[in-house]
């Protein structure tokens, strides 16, 4: 495994949860900057990522269109944009169309991250309800990153991740516990 | 009024799909396009551009660099097709009714006092901000009102005179209608024809269109208030720090600058418009400037 240096995590229904437990452990050094593309309400904005915040020694945040993406850092993709990763490390966003219904999509994120920053990114589908996230998670892999999906038993809602296994054949299928302290074992410490 | 709901399942996973132009390929497919249109996208957004190239050669059946290349040679209509592809339009009104709702309250009964009113909608390749703005001034003297809108194609300028929108717009825009100020829903906004629909305006004022390069002509100092939200999220830093300067250069002092709410304005604008209050991507001219 090549040393990761992004992780970008994707997740519908029934993964707010594993989000804040990730979050909560999350020590206030922690480096790798975690990118978050959760499906959410477009009309409801504020609350989020404030919610989020209260869970996190991180600082977490809304990027804005063409911020660079830096260290010991949570992002959280906006409500009804798409959420891109450059290779120069920076977001940009869209207001395509929907994909599977959504904006964000999280097969935009995991699938520019992946063609983006090739081998320097961890792709993790968590539970939901639809297909989104598996087509990106396989970009990840051809790109030569590492990709990580949640176990269907251990997911509330599994359709999410099992699409993401059928399309990608994942380096490791995890319980939420285990992504979450294989995300905290990657904590490279300067 | 029924609205029947949307069925977007032809556009599931093409957006992205497996096809995986390269840079080079990408550099040769725009140099081509530029010759035979005019448009020039290497500025564009790397992975935008990317995307609606390969978007496009997968909703028509292109499965290579050559093959895109040879088509939009041969065929009259392709290159159009192209255009439309990446000028598409988001197809949502009201997109964030905060903006809407602050417009109706805080802005229009002080700019309608002015003897003339000018506003801009530049590079403008859908309806959307242009009806929801009109629908908003509904109730205002609108016949001092110039409103200027710039199209990117004539084609552009044709679906926007028309104010015709679809069951899937009406669908796309209920949740952010929901959020505006005194209406109860799309019924209060849409006149409902043959399945259409079209947005209730009572504008007095005069309609200027143009279709031009936007990056081509400047204006100074001319309008009050111009919209130009998730237009620069296309472009590289470059070239949305030119387009954020010339749209700021359009602008009159105590002129309005309406961007996307996730847009951020650089240091050199900085100097020049000020956020009107925080969390609102409106943005007003300093009057010393």
């Amino acid at each position: 495994m090549n040393k990761i240096q992004y992780i970008v995590i994707g997740g519908s229904a029934g993964s707010f949860n594993v989000v804040t437990d990730l979050l909560s452990e999350l020590p206030k050094d922690y480096q790798i900057p975690i990118i978050l593309v959760l499906h959410r309400l477009k009309h409801i904005k504020s609350g989020f990522v404030e919610a989020l915040s209260t869970k996190s020694a991180v600082t977490v945040r809304e990027p804005f269109d063409k911020e660079e993406i830096v260290k010991n850092m949570v992002y959280i993709a906006p409500a009804n944009y798409h959420l891109c990763i450059e290779a120069n490390a920076t977001f940009s966003l869209s207001v395509e169309e929907q994909v599977n219904h959504s904006r964000p999509s999280i097969d935009i994120s995991l699938s520019t991250a992946g063609r983006s920053l090739k081998n320097k990114i961890l792709g993790i589908v968590l539970s939901g309800a639809n297909k989104d996230g598996a087509v990106g998670l396989n970009h990840i892999k051809e790109a030569g990153g590492y990709t990580i999906v949640q176990s269907p038993e251990d997911a509330t809602v599994k359709t999410m991740p099992d699409a993401a296994i059928a399309e990608t054949n994942p380096e490791k299928i995890l319980s939420s516990q285990e992504i979450i302290d294989f995300i905290l074992n990657l904590n490279i410490k300067e | 009024m029924h609205i029947k709901s949307v069925n977007n399942k032809h556009i599931l996973n093409k957006l992205i799909s497996n096809i995986n132009l390269s840079e080079l390929e990408l550099k040769h497919i725009l140099a081509e396009i530029k010759c035979l249109t005019g448009f020039d996208f290497t500025s564009y957004s790397f992975n935008f551009i990317k995307r609606r190239v390969e978007f496009f050669m997968y909703q028509n059946n292109v499965s290579s660099e050559s093959d895109l290349i040879y088509r939009i040679n041969k065929s009259s209509v392709f290159p159009g097709l192209f255009l439309e592809t990446v000028f598409f339009s988001s197809g949502e009104l009201f997109r964030d009714a905060e903006v809407w709702n602050f417009f109706e309250k805080i802005i229009i009964p002080k700019l309608i006092k002015r003897n003339e009113i000018n506003i801009h909608f530049p590079y403008s390749t859908g309806a959307e901000d242009i009806y929801s703005f009109l629908y908003m001034i509904r109730d205002f003297n609108t016949e001092q009102i110039k409103i200027h809108i710039t199209g990117v194609t004539d084609k552009h300028i044709t679906k926007i005179k028309q104010n015709v929108f679809t069951n899937t717009n009406v669908k796309l825009s209920e949740k952010n209608i929901s959020l505006l100020n005194n209406i109860k829903g799309v019924d209060d906004i849409f006149i409902s024809q043959n399945e259409k629909f079209k947005i209730e305006t009572n504008f007095k004022g005069q309609f200027i269109y143009e279709t031009c390069d936007f990056f081509k002509k400047q204006y100074l100092s001319e309008f009050d208030i111009v919209f130009f939200r998730n237009k620069m999220i296309f472009f590289n830093p470059e070239l949305k720090d030119k387009a954020l300067s010339s749209v700021v250069r359009s602008l009159k002092k105590g002129g309005f600058l309406v961007i996307g709410e996730k847009e951020a304005i650089n240091k050199n604008s900085e100097r020049i418009i000020k956020q009107v209050k925080k969390g609102i991507s409106i943005f007003k001219r300093k009057t010393f400037f």
